[in-house]
């Protein structure tokens, strides 16, 4: 048993110098979850209060409280528009140009028919559907000013302020880092005997194969924590905001999914056997995760082929546990939840140290 | 064309390179003299290291050396590579095979994208694959072949080019030795057909057996250069070692036969 | 010529023997749209269970003005119940992450001209679903509102005027950028490692010393990619078709010269990566996040352009100015919906086609200029 601890150990060791010295096997897995998130916070972040020009050609007093009542339109995040133009002619321009989506006009004429124009780009229907539906909530509002006899809804929130959509992205983000991170790294460092060569030697170790396949996955498990850390300081720049309690309670899902995702590594990489096959099918798999599986909104807010899809998805189970966690909207991981992610984990690792099993008896068998 | 009297002639060659992290510079080559002559073959002997395959480079075009001159079959690497790649052929270090690929077809591979015609292909490859004994394996797949008929395959692509200057670059390393002796009968033939041969070994007995010349180089310097009897005349006779009148080599072939294993 | 060729066929022979990497290589960038596609209708319809605790005409009016708003994507809602019992529980196990109550008694405010109001309750785990929930319960009101006898005929009137005939529907919009990324993908990647290959299995010295000259190499590699490349962007559309109801139908000669334009710069750019970095391991990661940034902001230019008025999102939409591929994805949205073809198509065309040639020639002089290969090789 000490000698099989041993060997482990080595290999262990030796991946982690490997690592140390191949910076680029740490840095190309930082790269994906960094360069995404940020992108994505900044293109998806940023139609919180949508730039709109607001050309008042009535200039009463009826007509500047309809202005108002755009400047004030808010949802429970916040302002719904901004205003950055008020001349008629350079609205004009920028709408045509597609540099402003809304332009709202009041007529001259506003306070005889009641009505405003709006002209709009109309590069999308999803852009679009949100463009009319803010002016509604402007008419609601300004219609609520002069009529009282409304309905109204009562928004009830979970917690008083919600969490901006760039932090559940960040927090989100960090997950993906973490599993990308250490199914990368388990898998190109288990891949780094079939590449160089190295593999009948390490297959013809008189304990059993499996400790490469057991120590490429530890490597693999402890060194995602290091490929997560630029993703984690993005994420704080994004506005993610985590305290220390949520952060260990969700720890208690994160982690054991770490450890499976560094043991399904090193699966993939037993049977797809060198980089240039192994990276595109993880890296692809994970940012598809990411976007589709509750990484970037939660997976009960998904269309319907996707919540199904995603009944049978390990990773959406992760995103979804682990997430009210984060941002404290569970005070502690179900028994269920945990007890599913360290099945997985030891699942995984069983299945890692059975794939390298069987992948040492092939180089065996076929010679190199 | 007109054979040119020397094959390759190398004069004074220096090849800087920066290597390390801070980028140190360092002298793979350091005047580097050589001479390689029509149906001669040439050693290039040295330890790991010593610049045999970056000479190899600056012959073939793929190194430009800092200074010197370098004329091979009267032209110059660095200016004329694709004249001189069209007259010479280079077998690697490595065998630059595609496994999934049979004999055949990596042959056929190579001799179109060299450039060979079609009419041309037809005999040369059926040529170059009895030439180095793999004609009965010429639709086996070559990763399923051993190091040694790899090794021969690699000869055979370059003899089928029919080069006028052929380098080898550790044309046996790690075959067995049957292979070797079909290797190096395969290069004696190019020599007495007139052609220039110019290989790289880190086996003694290869170079005493092919070596019509010696280059010796070390850390990139010339050491010693010229034939064997003329290499072996400047040892003192209390350094030389006994030559046993039977070697090693000749008892393996009596007792497991010339026969190719393949 | 006949060098290419040869080249071409060794490559597409080495795949059919050794087919995995074709079969990843095809698989892979269609996995990721497929994701990607199945949740482009998720800011469309938003998931709600509905307490319907009043169970009066009116409760049933006001849900049904809830269930039939929609627009061209589909509908607003998806109403997973409107049963009291089982909308509280779907809330509470996290099924649904929002429930609307339509309170005990709302019929009879709505009867006698009081001020009835819902309850909207919301797991705002993410504030784009917050968002998302109030937008729509806004419109619902206004329309129920609109039914009233007791509403006031002076109420706001909006007159809309649109810059396009016709909006583009999302699926067409994140359909053809997905499309477009697929070909960018497969262009980067198929090429990319494709060259990378020769050095990782020390079969490119044979290559580089062919006196046919490197633009044969990069020929040949092109041509076997490209034709890899065809199955890949084939079953991406067959993808899209089948998730998103892609209108394949409608693309024609202009949208297939686009996606050529697109796979020629992936193509160009994989060659540079190839040549430079010689090892698959760094160059996938790199021409992954390659093909996803530019899936992201040239794919989402002209959505992002209309919010770009300062912060970061602004230096992000002025880096599409370097890039000039953002054009090309409206030009395939734009054919596929029938309006007339945007400004700049041409100047982004000749401009990818340009940065590709500058790529391409970069890194043939690499090749010729620096070639290094490792000690033995």
């Amino acid at each position: 048993m000490l000698t099989h601890l041993h060997a482990l150990a080595a290999v262990f060791a030796r991946n982690l110098r490997i690592a140390w010295r191949r910076p680029e096997l740490l840095v190309q897995t930082m790269a994906v979850p960094v360069v995404v998130l940020a992108l994505a916070s900044v293109i998806f972040g940023a139609n919180d209060a949508w730039p709109i020009a607001v050309v008042d050609e009535a200039e009463t007093a009826h007509s500047r409280q309809f202005v108002e009542t755009v400047t004030e339109t808010r949802g429970p995040t916040g302002s719904y528009f901004r205003i950055v133009e008020t001349e008629a002619d350079a609205a004009a321009e920028l709408l045509h140009a597609g540099r402003l989506q809304l332009v709202v006009t009041v007529p001259a004429d506003f306070s005889e028919t009641g009505a405003v124009e709006i002209a709009t780009y109309n590069i999308n229907s999803d852009a679009m559907k949100n463009v009319r539906l803010r002016v509604t909530t402007t008419a609601n509002a300004f219609d609520g000013a002069t009529n009282a006899h409304q309905v109204a809804a009562i928004i009830d929130r979970v917690k008083p302020v919600d969490v901006p959509r760039t932090a559940f992205m960040g927090g989100s983000a960090v997950i993906l880092a973490l599993l990308l991170g250490a199914a990368m790294i388990a898998a190109n460092l288990y891949a780094v005997d079939s590449e160089h060569r190295t593999e009948k030697e390490i297959a013809l170790t008189p304990l059993g194969s499996y400790v490469a396949g057991l120590g490429a996955a530890a490597a693999g498990f402890v060194l995602a924590a290091v490929a997560a850390i630029p993703t984690a300081l993005v994420a704080l720049a994004f506005g993610t905001r985590v305290g220390m309690q949520e952060l260990l309670l969700a720890a208690a899902i994160v982690l054991p999914a770490t450890a499976a995702a560094a043991g399904v590594g090193v699966v993939v990489a037993a049977y797809l056997r060198t980089h240039r096959m192994i990276q595109p099918a993880l890296i692809m798999a994970a940012l598809g995760s990411y976007f589709a599986s509750g990484g970037f909104i939660s997976v009960s807010a998904l269309p319907p082929l996707a919540r199904a899809i995603n009944t049978w998805w390990p990773p959406s189970y992760v995103f979804e546990w682990s997430n009210p966690l984060l941002h404290g909207f569970a005070d502690r991981p179900g028994l269920t939840e945990v007890a599913a992610v360290v099945g997985a984990a030891v699942v995984a690792m069983a299945l890692a140290a059975l794939a390298a099993q069987r992948a040492g008896h092939r180089t065996i068998n076929h010679g190199q | 064309m007109n054979q040119p009297q020397v094959a390759v002639d190398v004069t004074e060659v220096t090849v800087e390179f920066s290597r390390g992290r801070k980028r140190e510079p360092f002298r793979a080559l350091d005047r580097v003299d050589l001479d390689v002559r029509p149906s001669e073959v040439s050693c290039l002997l040295g330890p790991n290291g010593s610049g045999k395959t970056t000479l190899m480079n600056v012959l073939t075009g793929l190194v430009t050396p800092s200074s010197g001159r370098v004329r091979v079959l009267d032209l110059d690497p660095a200016t004329q590579r694709r004249d001189l790649l069209r007259r010479i052929a280079l077998v690697p270090q490595e065998t630059s095979l595609y496994p999934e690929l049979t004999a055949r077809e990596n042959l056929t591979f190579h001799a179109r994208y060299y450039g060979m015609s079609a009419r041309e292909q037809r005999t040369r490859i059926d040529e170059a694959l009895e030439l180095v004994q793999l004609g009965a394996r010429a639709d086996d797949r070559a990763g399923t072949f051993s190091g040694g008929m790899q090794r021969r395959l690699a000869l055979g692509k370059a003899l089928m080019m029919r080069p006028e200057l052929l380098l080898l670059d550790e044309p046996t390393l790690g075959v067995d030795v049957q292979s070797r002796e079909a290797i190096w009968n395969r290069i004696e033939d190019v020599a007495r057909e007139g052609r220039a041969v110019l290989l790289t070994t880190n086996y003694m007995e290869e170079a005493q057996r092919l070596g019509d010349q010696i280059t010796i180089i070390d850390r990139g310097v010339n050491v010693v250069r010229g034939n064997l009897n003329e290499l072996t005349s400047q040892v003192p006779e209390v350094e030389r070692v006994e030559v046993p009148l039977v070697s090693l080599q000749d008892v393996f072939l009596h007792f497991t036969g010339r026969g190719l294993r393949n | 010529m006949h060098a290419a060729l040869a080249l071409a066929k060794k490559d597409l022979l080495v795949s059919f023997r050794a087919p995995l990497f074709v079969i990843i290589s095809i698989v892979v960038p269609v996995a990721f749209t497929f994701l990607y596609a199945i949740v482009v209708h998720v800011s469309t319809t938003a998931t709600i269970a509905i307490a319907d605790e009043d169970q009066t005409p009116h409760s049933a009016d006001f849900i049904a003005v809830m269930s039939q708003m929609h627009n061209s994507d589909g509908d607003y809602y998806e109403i997973l119940t409107s049963d009291p019992d089982q909308a509280r529980d779907m809330y509470e196990g996290a099924d649904v992450g929002a429930m609307l109550v339509i309170p005990e008694g709302f019929g009879r405010s709505v009867d006698e001209g009081e001020d009835p109001a819902v309850t909207l309750s919301l797991v705002n785990i993410n504030a784009d679903g917050t968002k998302n929930q109030h937008l729509r319960i806004e419109e619902a009101l206004r329309q129920f509102q609109q039914t009233l006898p007791s509403t006031p005929p002076d109420r706001l009137a909006i007159l809309e005027s649109t810059e396009l005939e016709r909006d583009i529907p999302v699926s067409v919009y994140l359909g053809s950028a997905l499309l477009l990324f697929a070909a960018l993908y497969a262009g980067i990647v198929s090429v990319g490692v494709s060259i990378a290959r020769e050095w990782e299995e020390r079969t490119a010295k044979a290559l580089v010393l062919s006196p046919s000259g490197h633009a044969s190499l990069v020929a040949g590699k092109w041509a076997a990619a490209a034709i890899m490349s065809v199955v890949t962007i084939a079953v991406t559309l067959a993808a899209l078709g089948w998730v998103l109801g892609y209108p394949w139908h409608m693309l024609s000669w202009r949208s297939a010269g686009v996606l050529a334009i697109v796979w020629i710069y992936g193509a160009a750019l994989g060659t540079l990566l190839g040549v430079k970095l010689r090892r698959a391991l760094p160059l996938v990661p790199v021409a992954v996040l390659i093909a996803v940034a530019h899936f992201l902001v040239s794919g989402y230019e002209s959505y992002i352009r209309g919010f770009a008025h300062g912060g970061g999102v602004e230096l992000l939409w002025a880096s599409t100015h370097w890039i000039p591929l953002a054009p090309l994805f409206d030009v395939v949205r734009f054919e596929v919906t029938s309006l007339p073809q945007p400004e700049g198509a041409i100047v982004a065309a000749l401009g990818s086609l340009l940065l590709a040639a500058a790529a391409v020639s970069f890194a043939v002089w690499k090749l010729t200029k620096a070639l290094r290969f490792t000690q033995g090789q």
